[in-house]
């Protein structure tokens, strides 16, 4: 039986350490926005060999098991009309800049009023949608993508091979063009998302039943999950973010697509393949489907919901990194009340030099990085399909960690020595609202453990010496208890309004994201 | 006539812990008192709770809070209802850890502690009260009653019922509906009550009057210092203008309680009992005076300006931080809003001047020290008598009819709140007493907040007379400005209302189509009040930013059926002149048109 999900013949393809250890593929080079884009994409394309159900975490794996694939759309001309006027200059094809103008034309075709009202519409279109741009930096217009808040703004990554098409003649006409965009290089939308959409698929196309073994009584709260409803409520609910609340802005981008009927990517075979994930991630799948369930049946406006997604999936990178690289490490021990056999123990981001915790933070961050850098290199001496540069495997599969836990804040400082685990304020309170179901109470020493049991961030004293115990640190008396100071993180939940304070001994985490528990929910209770 | 050492001083010097004499403070002791009598101010619950456990069908009541929040007072003063014994009188024998007491409707168990008892009789109790026959009212801390109920529903087969009981736990607590409180999940129906839900701002205001009135002070009549003692002159000046200074109190425990943290009752009493002695013994008093070179009731000045209420609630001796107060939690909370800055230009001056230039009339019995502050504070160092001056305007002052409107602007600006004033009138009415007028300019004032959170424009870039709420797509990150936003839901005014939520005792504004509330905590408030007055520079703390983010997510789950005719697409869109217009387009997806409206 392969060990890959999707089932695939060509477990034996020799490529580089990281892809055999962690699946094809991550890459460094991918940006959070687009991590969330490629994985939005994937979702609400058709996929399959009969382009079935969109919006959907299952495959449709025909006979033939190599024809994993997704029919994603390019959006070409809905780039042209947003991105080509403020596209880096050096990379405008004269062809882009005549279809560009042409292209405005066709539109005002179909915009009814004067000229000048015309004019004022089209600038208007394109200030709104250059306002949802996800990632511009320094790319030519195709390369650009949105944030992607409705389907209509999901696109795959096209690629204008600008050196080639400059040293020909040739290309005369829009079509003539074709050839030099291509959509096989994965170097922004390079597959990550992909495969945080198959460790999605591959839950939830598991039947075995205990996926994780609650010994600790850390996970009771995943234990019940009915993998079916997790499924179907996740998908109706980003289904309706992405559709149904915004109509008018598929309906806008719509109509501009239809406008611009005749400057489409001229290319008959629009599928794009899928790559693959390790088997063995099913824990931090699933754990990772229950935190995105919390973020999309939450109360939160869209984008705030958007936003927590793209930290969420940046996060199950990270978690998923960790988990395989401790599977393959043998060096690992086990650790207490978390099934991930790591630890991340983070401190204050303002804590000063000379803390315990910061210190503790550091090593940790260390440590982490040292079973990385490990497995990589134990996978290149014992598989024999291990091959290929091996300073390909470094940057993504050992750099990538440090690289997004910067993006994120997690890991700081961005620069320079003493670099540690920290939670600042917008990770502390993503925690709450991923690991809480909407309107749920847990309380606060609950909620450490929970936020252990799903990341391995050791905060409270129990998960910090489960934590020094896992890293073989001596928890000696000092650091211990500058360690259990917990105050900051209190401040912080305080602060976001997530804390009540019972009573000098009790606090509890209130997730405030769910529909609101009015007088009506308890008088439920009392009839 | 002889000097006198009146007990009832050294009553109150018991009930706050900055001497060795602070053994007054627990409830089992105040029981037992013969002061406390007096001074007791019975919770509006114990009625309530007697008449639920009178009931036919048995319940559990489990009464919990912080220490001092009066859960022991709570039970005693059932215990007495129970059995009919007057609530004012000290009992003889301090109350049994578990009492049970007959009744028509059968035994009544109550436990005065249950955190006291060992994990295994508490589980034996709680069992004991589900399982067997009778009515039980279970006081206990917070901590060891969650763990315990926990276990127990775990024992039962209940197992997620956390979530539930700290729903309870969180829920506010209204004498008037504590039906709300119950859980369901047991063999009788169990009521949690948690004091620390209880609001006890007005209590606290209510018992300065009782400790100011009380017949206590009557044994100072027969001392020889009376006419100069600084303990009495500050009781005389607190009575003079005690509705005055119950309702200033009133003010600043509101505000402590709504933007630091609510304090326990027991907190507050020793705050008060140490504004009224400065923590003055009468031997200390007697000792000053002796000393005193002056003649007659100025005597005590000297000792007056170092105990007076005006400073010692604040944790002042004369204009000076008194280190030992931090000690008081109400003190220390207090510091931390710096009350008694300058308020303006002319209030300052008319400090100076002379405080009877001023908006306020001050009690008789302060005008010789407000005289001999004021002679001192026009002296350019004299920062810190003028702020005791300002402190004393604070507390005592009493507003002159023709200058109300300085009056009102010395206290929002003392406070720091504009908004402080008229909440507490509302929360005593029990409803908002505004004009017609007053209500929709503070409508407006709401709006237009939340108009700038949703869409980032200020409310003065819309046009003079827009009266809607757009609700636009913007990006949270504020990566890239947008200077065009696709409108996704647009609520007209006219569709809010401003009521007041009689359970949270707070005025909420209303989506009326869809009964989606926001509550308007005193920082929100204050907010809209400063944003209506055209403050800039002060940013919404986050927690209430999430509040209205939670607000608009709402909002646009009801909203839904609010996105417009079918085709009608409209925008927000910043100019350069930074006007902010609605444009309005058709979009004809048949036809494969876009015009504009």
């Amino acid at each position: 039986m392969s060990d890959q999900f999707p089932p695939n013949d060509m477990t034996g393809e020799p490529t580089n350490p990281a892809i055999r250890i962690y699946g094809r593929r991550f890459h460094s080079g991918q940006t959070p926005v687009e991590y969330l884009a490629e994985f939005l994409l994937v979702f609400a394309s058709s996929k399959g060999d009969s382009a079935t159900r969109s919006h959907a975490f299952e495959l449709t794996l025909g006979e033939n098991l190599n024809r994993a694939i997704y029919w994603p759309e390019d959006r070409i001309a809905l780039k042209l009309f947003t991105f080509f006027p403020t596209s880096k200059l050096d990379t405008r094809h004269d062809i882009h800049q005549k279809a560009y103008r042409q292209a405005l034309d066709n539109l005002q075709e179909h915009i009814d009023g004067s000229n000048s009202e015309k004019d004022e519409t089209i600038r208007l279109l394109q200030s709104l949608f250059s306002g949802f741009v996800g990632v511009a930096k320094n790319r030519t217009w195709v390369t650009c993508s949105f944030l992607p808040v409705s389907t209509s703004l999901l696109a795959r990554e096209l690629d204008w091979l600008h050196s080639k098409a400059s040293k020909t003649s040739k290309i005369a006409t829009w079509n003539d063009a074709g050839e030099y965009f291509v959509a096989d290089r994965h170097n922004f939308m390079a597959r990550g998302g992909e495969l945080l959409f198959l460790q999605l698929a591959h839950l939830f196309s598991n039947h075995s039943s205990v996926i994780i073994e609650d010994i600790s009584g850390n996970y009771s709260h995943i234990q019940n999950l009915s993998l079916l409803d997790l499924k179907s409520q996740t998908e109706k609910s980003l289904l309706s973010m992405l559709d149904s609340e915004i109509l008018s802005l598929n309906a806008l981008s719509a109509f501009i697509d239809k406008s611009l009927n005749d400057f489409r990517w001229p290319k008959k075979e629009r599928y794009a393949s899928l790559g693959w994930v390790p088997i063995s991630t099913l824990p931090e799948s699933l754990l990772f489907a229950y935190e995105l369930h919390n973020l999309v049946t939450s109360t939160l406006n869209n984008l705030e919901k958007l936003k927590l997604m793209q930290t969420l999936c940046c996060m199950q990178v990270l978690r998923t990194l960790c988990f395989i690289a401790s599977r393959e490490d043998a060096h690992s021990n086990s650790i207490q009340g978390f099934i991930g056999n790591y630890a991340w123990i983070a401190t204050n981001p303002n804590a000063p030099i000379g803390v315990g915790t910061r210190k503790l933070a550091e090593n940790s961050f260390d440590q982490i990085e040292a079973m990385l850098f490990r497995v990589l290199r134990k996978k290149a001496l014992t598989d024999s399909q291990a091959q290929g540069s091996m300073r390909e495997a470094h940057k993504h599969g050992f750099e990538i960690f440090r690289k997004i836990a910067k993006q994120l804040e997690f890991v700081i400082p961005f620069t320079g020595r003493g670099q540690r685990f920290v939670l600042p304020s917008h990770l502390l309170c993503f925690f709450v609202v991923s690991l809480l179901a909407p309107g749920e109470r847990i309380r606060l020493t609950r909620f450490y453990e929970r936020v252990f049991a799903h990341y391995g961030i050791a905060l409270g004293e129990r998960q910090l010496a489960a934590a020094l115990a896992w890293s073989g640190q001596q928890s000696d008396s000092r650091d211990y208890a500058v360690a259990a100071d917990t105050h900051w993180i209190e401040e912080t939940l305080r602060q976001g309004g997530f804390l009540v304070e019972l009573s000098d001994a009790v606090s509890i985490v209130h997730n405030s994201t769910g529909h609101r528990q009015t007088h009506s929910a308890c008088d439920q209770d009392a009839n | 006539m002889r000097t006198h050492q009146n007990r009832f001083i050294g009553y109150l010097n018991s009930l706050h812990n900055l001497t060795a004499s602070g053994a007054n403070a627990l409830a089992e002791s105040q029981a037992l008192n013969s002061y406390f009598g007096e001074l007791y101010e019975p919770f509006a619950l114990v009625s309530e709770l007697k008449r639920i456990l009178a009931k036919s069908t048995e319940q559990v009541v489990i009464l919990t809070g912080h220490a001092g929040d009066g859960k022991s007072t709570v039970a005693l003063d059932v215990f007495k209802s129970i059995q009919n014994l007057p609530l004012q009188q000290p009992l003889n024998s301090p109350m049994l850890q578990r009492v049970v007491i007959p009744t028509d409707q059968g035994y009544i168990t109550i436990v005065k502690d249950m955190s006291e008892l060992s994990s295994i009789e508490r589980q034996s109790y709680l069992k004991q009260a589900f399982e067997e026959e009778g009515r039980w009212l279970i006081v206990s801390n917070t901590g060891p009653l969650l763990h315990s109920l926990l276990d127990y529903g775990e024992s039962q087969g209940q197992k997620d019922i956390e979530s539930r009981v700290l729903a309870l736990l969180d829920a506010p607590l209204n004498e008037t509906a504590l039906e709300q409180n119950v859980l369901n999940v047991f063999n009788k129906p169990l009521l949690i009550l948690n004091l620390t839900r209880l609001d006890n701002v007005a209590l606290g205001a209510r018992i300065l009057g009782k400790l100011i009135a009380h017949s206590g002070w009557a044994e100072c009549a027969e001392c020889s210092i009376v006419e100069a003692c600084p303990l009495v002159l500050n009781r005389r000046a607190l009575l003079e203008t005690k509705s005055i200074v119950m309702n200033r109190v009133r003010w600043i425990y509101r505000r402590i309680s709504d933007y630091e943290q609510r304090l326990t009752l027991r907190q507050i009493v020793a705050q008060l009992a140490f504004g009224l002695t400065g923590g003055m013994s009468c031997a200390e008093a007697q000792a000053r005076i002796e000393v005193s070179t002056a003649i007659g009731a100025k005597r005590g000045i000297k000792s007056l300006q170092e105990i007076l209420f005006s400073e010692s609630f604040f944790g002042y001796r004369a204009g000076i931080p008194d280190s030992r107060t931090e000690r008081l939690q109400a003190i220390a909370l207090l510091r931390r809003s710096m009350m008694g800055g300058p308020v303006s230009a002319s209030h300052e001056r008319e400090l100076i001047q002379g405080v009877s230039e001023g908006w306020a009339e001050l009690p008789n019995a302060l005008e010789p020290l407000a005289e001999f502050w004021q002679r001192i504070s026009t002296d350019r160092k004299a920062v810190s008598t003028r702020a005791a001056l300002r402190r004393m305007l604070l507390m005592f002052g009493k507003m002159k009819s023709n200058r109300t409107n300085d009056a009102q602007i010395f206290f929002d600006t003392m406070l720091h709140s504009p908004g402080l004033r008229a909440l507490d009138d509302w929360q005593r009415a029990g409803k908002l007493e505004l004009s017609l007028t007053e209500s929709k300019n503070l409508r407006k004032a709401c709006l237009n907040v939340l108009l700038e959170a949703f869409s980032g424009f200020s409310a003065s870039q819309f046009e003079a007379r827009h009266d809607n709420l757009y609700l636009t797509l913007r990006r949270p990150d504020r990566a890239v400005v947008q200077p065009t936003q696709l409108i996704i839901g647009s609520l007209p005014f006219r569709d809010f209302d401003l009521k007041f939520d009689s359970v949270m005792r707070l005025p909420k504004l209303i989506y009326r189509p869809a009964a989606v509330e926001l509550l308007l905590t005193l920082p929100l408030l204050d907010y809209i009040h400063r944003r209506a007055a055209g403050e800039l520079g002060n940013d919404l703390t986050p927690i209430y930013q999430a509040q209205l983010n939670r607000f608009q997510g709402e909002l646009l789950q009801v909203d839904k059926i609010h996105h417009g005719q079918e085709g009608e697409i409209s925008f927000l869109r910043a100019g350069i002149d930074g006007d902010v217009k609605v444009y309005r387009y058709t979009l004809d997806e048949q036809k494969q048109r876009l015009e504009k409206a």
